[in-house]
């Protein structure tokens, strides 16, 4: 009777263990100023330090099968970790494009050489991936990007600008969704291929653009001729489309989709302790039903892909919930404590809630609008 | 089938029993037709279906074999009460079934007609005098679900910090007729110096928290049910539906707003699944020493998902279906009028979120992400 379906899940004994065993890692790298907890942290929190030591803990990669380095672990330990991470507003944003999509999708079809050269330094949190889609006139219409790569001797020569890089001018690398044949306008999906370009060559050109919080983490990138030796062709060329989109799978059904704020929502409880106000607790309550349900709904998700279910319209679904979610913690937090009454001694609370503002734009428009998301979600109701 | 009510062990998922899930569908598909919702409303008592409930077992599946019950599992009981919410069932199977919890606390087995119970929030406003031979009662008591189809009416009230129920025969009362906004039976009482002999009042091992949770709960495993049909409908009806030369299902719009109502059901219905998983593996007897051992927050997470998801769930649905589906002629409102009056009943989301607020903000720190993430 059900038009979405998401199956009760359980996660076995083991995985309470791994989470504690998260927890006090965590616990231990904050007392010793590990990392200064932030809103955002996978895209604000860059730490190149502390994703080598998620590396040395066994913590990046997980999922990857043990014969290229990983631990051959599921999805639900993966999940387990990363809503660990997340909560505690841990700084995970350099490996995080790298250990979510693109370590996965060496591995699905990957060369033996690229995993060689790539592999063990994403697991050990010492080489970060930037994605390489959007385009200034390719947003939402993603098919509508124009970077092109030419085939010439032992290669392709690649020219064009991909946007909305997240921390290209840190990245080492950066996977390209191109053009390998001209645009067919009655089928603009086809030929496009996913190429890996090494981001330290000449040609390349990072342009910073920074958000309306001042901070830097979005680039443009261009390319200007750059020749890309043939075994850096990720899977079949021509076929970049499909496979792109799988990725997207990885992209979309994560608890970062509904945790970015939380960090915000733990201050939120902290300053409640000294309040005595219905109104307050009301709002907590609230929010936190919502959080539970988002957790279970993510959780539920990620047991649905580890058994190999599909579940695309349900991730969907719970990435438009989550990402709205994100943005409500700010909007409940500024009308139970209100900014000016807020004094210094509270900075956290001060820095999480401006953070958090300052980046709810985002939330609703990164991996796929909440537009079009509802458009994917309404194709699964089949109104279209 | 076993008597599995005591508690389950946290370490594995139970699963519903499809047998009993037919068995309910089937029963609820072949009574709660859109003309038998009608006849409800009208006063009519629907007795088949009470009937055809009773001889499967199923408005109190999980009373033990002990007691004469179909010793099913309480996930079997909640997920009936679930499709109820869903078929609209217009028949008093949740308080019933609360009732039915009651009986089995005490040991006692349950009658075959509908036993009320009355909701701690009413009983609270009762002027209640204890004395050696008993209880008196007085002032009026409202919104008392099926009183006048029921053969007995059972009070829950505390004194002393213990919880009794009272237990009063219909027959020996005065009923005034009232309904809720759906028109299900919600009836009155005024007592004056009404007395109720110690025989009839027996010290129940639920505590009124308890009775008070449960009902919230069903309440909550009905909205699901209902609001899964408000979706089904909303859906369907924009898929039918021609404007403008073609099925508004194709406008942009309509399609916004449906995924929208999409994710509202599936917060629901995921937050309220974990409440009745949460209910069916407490164990009363085994101390709480933290706030993730605590049925009743997860109970609250569910009144408060189903109840704010109703708000949304039935504007959508109403807004889609335009003017038809604000007509008496059309099904939408014996759905969206039911989530409406049950989304009040046993607490509201200000009632419910408050608690759990304050059970996160007085337990110790961190609570919140702990709370979240037990099993």
């Amino acid at each position: 009777m059900s038009l979405m379906n998401f199956p009760s899940a359980h996660l076995p004994p083991h995985l309470l263990e791994l989470r504690e065993e998260v927890r006090s890692f965590l616990s231990h790298e904050l007392n010793t100023g590990g990392f200064e907890p932030t809103v955002d942290g996978w895209l604000s929190g860059y730490s190149p330090e502390f994703s080598k030591k998620l590396g040395k803990q066994g913590w990046l990669g997980m999922t990857l099968p043990k014969e290229v380095g990983g631990q051959g672990k599921s999805p639900l330990d993966r999940f387990v970790v990363i809503e660990e991470l997340l909560a505690a507003g841990a700084p995970v944003s350099a490996h995080w494009v790298g250990d979510r999509q693109t370590a996965p999708l060496l591995v699905t079809l990957g060369t033996d050489s690229q995993r060689k050269k790539y592999l063990p330094g994403m697991i050990s949190g010492e080489i970060y991936f930037a994605i390489g889609l959007s385009e200034p006139n390719a947003g939402s219409d993603l098919a509508a990007l124009t970077t092109k790569a030419t085939k010439v001797d032992g290669g392709w020569r690649l020219t064009g600008r991909k946007i909305w890089s997240s921390g290209a001018h840190h990245c080492h690398a950066m996977i390209v969704l191109c053009r390998t044949l001209p645009l067919d306008e009655k089928n603009r999906h086809a030929g496009l291929s996913q190429l890996i370009l090494d981001l330290d060559q000449p040609g390349i050109e990072v342009r910073p653009i920074h958000l309306i919080s001042g901070e830097h983490h979005f680039n443009e990138v261009s390319f200007d001729d750059v020749l890309i030796p043939d075994n850096m062709v990720v899977g079949e060329i021509n076929n970049g489309w499909q496979q792109a989109m799988g990725e997207l799978a990885y992209e979309r059904s994560g608890p970062e989709r509904f945790l970015s704020t939380f960090p915000l929502f733990t201050e939120v409880l902290n300053m409640a302790q000294n309040s005595q106000d219905p109104g307050v607790y009301r709002a907590i309550g609230s929010l936190s039903a919502q959080l539970l349900a988002l957790h279970q709904l993510s959780l539920r998700v990620t047991t649905s892909l580890s058994k190999g279910e599909s579940a695309d319209t349900e991730a969907v679904l719970v990435k438009d919930m989550g990402t709205q979610f994100e943005r409500e913690i700010a909007e409940t937090a500024r009308l139970i404590f209100p900014y000016e009454d807020i004094s210094d001694d509270d900075s956290h609370y001060q820095r999480f809630y401006q953070q958090a503002v300052l980046q709810a734009p985002g939330f609703t428009l990164r991996g796929g609008t909440n537009e079009i998301l509802r458009g994917i979600v309404a194709r699964g109701l089949g109104l279209r | 089938m076993t008597n599995s009510n005591q508690a389950q062990t946290h370490d594995t998922l139970q699963t519903i029993d499809p047998l009993i899930e037919d068995t309910a569908n089937r029963i609820f598909s072949d009574y709660c037709n859109f003309d038998a919702l009608c006849a409800s409303e009208q006063g009519e008592w629907q007795g088949p279906l009470w009937q055809a409930i009773q001889e499967s077992g199923l408005s109190n599946i999980d009373t033990p074999e002990s007691l004469n019950g179909p010793g099913a599992a309480t996930i079997d009981a909640l997920n009936v009460l679930r499709l109820a919410g869903y078929h609209g069932a217009p028949v008093p199977i949740a308080d019933h079934y609360i009732a039915s919890r009651i009986y089995q606390s005490l040991a006692l087995e349950i009658p075959e007609e509908p036993i009320s119970v009355v909701s701690p929030q009413q009983a609270r406003k009762l002027k209640i005098t204890s004395s050696k031979e008993g209880f008196i009662l007085d002032g009026p008591l409202h919104n008392i679900p099926w009183a006048r189809f029921s053969k007995s009416i059972l009070i829950p009230v505390e004194s002393n910090n213990q919880c009794s129920v009272l237990f009063l025969d219909r027959t020996d009362l005065t009923l005034t007729e009232n309904t809720n906004m759906a028109g299900e039976p919600r009836d009155s009482l005024v007592f004056e110096g009404f007395r109720i002999p110690s025989e009839k009042a027996l010290s129940c091992p639920l505590s009124i928290n308890e009775i008070e949770q449960l009902g919230a709960l069903t309440r909550s495993v009905m909205s699901w049910g209902a609001l899964e049909k408000v979706m089904e409908l909303a859906v369907d009806y924009a898929k039918e539906r021609t404007q403008f030369g073609r099925p508004i299902a194709k406008f942009q719009a309509i399609q916004q707003d449906l995924a929208k109502l999409a994710g509202e059901v599936a917060s629901a219905a995921v937050a309220v699944d974990h409440g009745i998983r949460r209910y069916c593996d407490a164990n009363p007897h085994v101390p709480q020493t933290s706030l993730a051992g605590e049925a009743s927050t997860y109970i609250a997470a569910a009144k408060i998902r189903s109840g704010e998801a109703t708000g949304f769930a039935t504007k959508v649905s109403h807004q889609i279906h335009g003017a038809m589906g604000f007509t008496n002629e059309h099904p939408l409102h014996h759905f969206s009028r039911r989530l409406w009056a049950w989304r009040d009943e046993y607490g509201s989301e200000a009632y419910w979120s408050h608690y759990l607020g304050k059970c996160l903000v007085d337990a110790p720190q961190p609570s919140l992400w702990q709370w979240v993430t037990a099993q």
